[in-house]
Parts: C-alpha cells; sequence; structure tokens
C-alpha cells in the first residue's frame, strides 16, 4: 500500500479501557470496543473505504461487525450509504463483533484496519482522494 | 492605510482539542487570552451538530462572548467533492452543500466563510447570490502550493472580475509565501537520523528548482537516509518554498488579488521565544501589508506538525504580529 495520511494527535486511536465482552442471551459472545478517527476533522461515515476487524491474526465475518454512532448501530455495508452521518473526531465509535463463545480469557492481539478518504485532498483526476489510515493493532486482554 | 483586526482560528488548538484537554470553552478561552479579537471555527472540527448549527451550541457561542468578549468571525468550510463512495460530487452537489455551510455561518454571526478549491469556479459563481442572500462572503483560501496568481486562482479570480460580486473573493494564506524548509519536518528527519547535510542538499535542490525525481535519486544516491524521503515530500508538496528572491514577485501577486481578499490566514509551523517564524517572512509580509488598503481578520493559523500543541506558539504569533504592525 502507498502513502496514506495519519494524524494520531491521540495516543490511542483504539481506545484500551473500551474493550469488552459482549453478552447475548447472558453468554459470552463477542467483544466490543471504541475508536476515535485519527485526524484533526470529522468524517462522513461514507468516507470510510475500509473497515475490518482482526484477532490473533483472524479476520471477522464483515457480516458480525457493527459500527455505532450516537446511538444509532449498521452494518458495515451500509457505511458507504451513510452520506449523512457525520463523525466527528471527539466521538469515540463503537465497534461490535459478534463471535460465538467471545475471546478466551488471556491477551489477544486485536486489529482495527480503518480506511477513509479525505474526501477534500484530492490528489489524481477523477474520483482519488489522499487515504487516511486511522486504524490501530493494540493488545486486549480478557478477563476470566 | 490598512485596518487590520487580529484573530485566530481554533484550528490552532486542534491537538488540545483532540486529545480532550480543551473542550470548545477551553479553545475559546485561550484565543481570547492570546489576545484574539475574534475567531475562526472549522465546522467539520468543531460543531457538534455538522453540518448545521443547533440553538443549544450558539447558547454556548453567546455565553462564551459574554464571557471572554470574542465570537465567531470567520467560518472555514470543507468542500468534501470525494465523500460520495463511487463518484465525485458534481457541481450541483458542491453548491447545494456549500449553501448549507453560509447558513452555519450566517447563523453563528460570521461574515467571512472560507472555501477551498474542490468548489469549482463554475459552483463558485453560482453561490454569489446565497452569499448576498445569507451576507457571508465567501473567499476561496490561497493555500501553499498555490499563490495567488497562479493559474487555478487566475479560473476564480475570472470569475470574481466578470461578476463584480462583493460577496465572491480570496482568503489569502501565508503559507504561501514560505521561503524556506519548515522547521518541524527537518527536525524530525534529524531526529530519525538523517544527516543535515543531506537536508541541506534536499533544500538547495528544491531552491533550484530540481524537479521531485531528480531531487530523489540525487539524495539516494548521496547515501541519505531513508526517512528524508517524508521531508522531501514536504518540500514539494503543502510546505513547499521558494527562493527568497522569489518573495518580492509573490507579494506583486498578492496586491492583486487584495482588492477581493476578505481575511488573511496567518500559517505559521514553528515559533520560538524570538518571534521569527522560521519559513514564512512576516516581518517583510506584515510590513507590505501594513501600507495597503486592506481591511479585515488576519487569523492565526498554527499548523501543529510536532503534535506539541498551539497554545504557547499562538500567543507567540499574535504577539509577532503586534510587534511587527506596532
Amino acid at each position: 500500500m502507498g502513502f496514506a495520511m495519519r494524524m494520531q494527535m491521540n495516543e490511542e486511536i483504539v481506545k484500551r479501557d473500551s474493550f469488552q465482552s459482549l453478552y447475548i442471551n447472558g453468554a459470552k459472545n463477542g467483544f466490543s470496543f471504541d475508536v476515535q478517527l485519527a485526524y484533526y476533522r470529522g468524517h462522513y461515515l461514507s468516507d470510510i473505504d475500509l473497515l475490518e476487524v482482526s484477532v490473533d491474526g483472524v479476520k471477522m465475518p464483515r457480516e458480525a461487525v457493527t459500527f455505532e454512532l450516537n446511538g444509532k448501530e449498521m452494518p458495515v455495508y451500509k457505511l458507504g450509504f451513510a452520506v449523512t452521518e457525520f463523525w466527528s473526531q471527539v466521538v469515540p465509535a463503537k465497534i461490535r463483533v459478534i463471535k460465538k463463545g467471545g475471546l478466551a480469557p488471556g491477551d489477544h492481539e486485536l486489529e482495527l484496519k480503518l480506511m477513509l478518504r479525505v474526501p477534500y485532498m484530492q490528489i489524481g483526476p477523477g474520483h482519488d482522494f489522499m487515504p487516511l489510515d486511522s486504524g490501530e493493532r493494540v493488545t486486549v486482554t480478557v478477563a476470566d | 492605510m490598512s485596518k487590520i483586526k487580529l484573530g485566530a482560528t481554533l484550528f490552532c488548538y486542534g491537538t488540545e482539542y483532540a486529545r480532550y484537554e480543551y473542550d470548545f470553552e477551553e479553545c475559546v478561552r485561550q484565543a481570547a487570552l492570546a489576545g484574539a479579537e475574534g475567531y475562526e471555527i472549522v465546522g467539520t472540527q468543531m460543531l457538534p451538530s455538522y453540518p448545521n448549527v443547533s440553538d443549544e451550541f450558539l447558547g454556548l457561542v453567546e455565553r462564551l462572548r459574554q464571557t471572554y468578549g470574542i465570537g465567531p468571525v470567520g467560518y472555514g468550510a470543507n468542500n468534501d467533492k470525494g465523500m460520495r463512495p463511487d463518484r465525485n460530487l458534481t457541481d450541483d452537489e458542491m453548491l447545494a452543500d456549500a449553501i448549507l455551510d453560509l447558513k452555519a455561518a450566517n447563523r453563528l454571526g460570521c461574515k467571512v466563510m472560507r472555501a477551498q478549491y474542490m468548489l469549482s469556479p463554475a459552483a463558485f459563481e453560482r453561490l454569489a447570490p446565497y452569499a448576498e442572500l445569507f451576507d457571508v462572503k465567501v473567499g476561496i483560501e490561497i493555500h501553499n502550493p498555490e499563490t495567488p496568481l497562479s493559474p487555478k486562482m487566475q479560473e476564480y479570480l475570472a470569475v470574481i472580475q466578470r461578476t463584480g460580486s462583493k460577496y465572491l473573493g480570496f482568503v489569502p494564506d501565508f503559507g504561501c509565501f514560505a521561503v524556506a524548509p519548515n522547521k518541524t519536518k527537518w527536525d524530525r528527519a534529524l531526529s530519525l537520523g538523517v544527516k543535515e547535510e543531506h537536508l541541506q542538499m534536499a533544500a538547495d535542490l528544491r531552491y533550484r528548482g530540481a524537479s521531485l525525481e531528480e531531487a530523489q535519486e540525487k539524495l539516494v544516491s548521496a547515501g541519505a537516509h531513508p526517512a528524508i524521503m517524508e521531508a522531501l515530500q514536504g518540500m514539494y508538496g503543502f510546505v513547499q518554498f521558494r527562493p527568497k528572491e522569489a518573495l518580492p514577485g509573490l507579494l506583486e501577486e498578492l496586491s492583486k488579488v487584495l482588492p477581493y481578499s476578505f481575511e488573511m490566514h496567518g500559517k505559521f509551523h514553528y515559533l520560538d521565544e524570538d518571534l521569527v517564524e522560521p519559513s514564512i517572512p512576516y516581518q517583510e509580509i506584515l510590513a507590505f501589508l501594513k501600507d495597503t488598503d486592506f481591511e479585515g481578520f488576519l487569523i492565526s493559523e498554527y499548523e501543529d506538525e510536532a503534535y506539541c500543541g498551539g497554545t504557547t506558539f499562538t500567543r507567540r504569533h499574535l504577539a509577532m504580529e503586534r510587534r511587527i504592525l506596532g
């Protein structure tokens, strides 16, 4: 991959303290975490080109991942249509992943791939805009 | 004789804001403490209900005006041509979004809106009657690597002169008068192990007009540390610079767009206690501006490439401007 913009104004893009297991009918069946944009301004969700979550190198199925902003939870495929949903850079979004049985207790490598277009920075003729990398790879700990 | 008012864009405090060290109120308070007589707000950065201005936010803005004595004077618009995944926005769509920006600027009481050249000259022209209704003047930002009379800017100048609209103009950004390399990028390259002689070589190549490709080749064969490439990209990108001998010509260009300039942006990247910006020749620029007919805000804009926050630098910047303007 070529050059991508990244403005890591915050130490944490994925908020470590926000990581927790997710329960379905009382049983651990997934996890969630919060993410802040790595840029100085907010973006429409339709600027998101890629959102993928992997744990210990295994990519989670797209349909099992949701993105929640301002109390509205949506599947990943809808982000491209969300031309009126504006994601402020000081409002973290919540990513939820359904995973049967959840994550085993202990440390895990969590990787969020999050790529956007900087929509006012056209870098070539046509639909070619500066890529913005707002992803992060972190180690998270699942309690017993 | 000019009538210059000093302001600051709250963008100066973008790092503190993103780190939750400052909320909106603290940004306004710091701008007031720095001596700003008004501030610019970048909608996509600090409007909680962007692209709309809520009653609640307007209430906050008014309360802060009472408390700190300053309010918004400029609205920084983004023209998000690439916000759809499948194609660029059309002129019709860009225009419709820009009208919403005018509405936000008007509600906040801003008389000037800074727009970007993603808004085409044709859409810019069609914006004029709406700008008049909202009583908000729209200035296309002249941002490095553009200069006041670079070909792209001349297209806007043609629209302004042909329509004769008092609502269409420019917001020149002093970054386009840079005559030396960006200090922050230079220092970062040094900290990553790049030798100063190689950075100097890169700067010399830029000064004498070598192409980016030629500069890359020369630096590689001179054995420069690979981390020099980021600094080199800057020298050929948004923080490019020209030889100091080019400055009188650039200021001459500025004088041509001055009758249509609603606001100036005092871009800066670094400011030591000596109050001398290392890459942008403020002494010459402000001495020039002082003797013109310019009336309006000079808005300090700190670009925090060092991620150190803008509070101290912004105070120094206004102090520097006051010292030069007398």
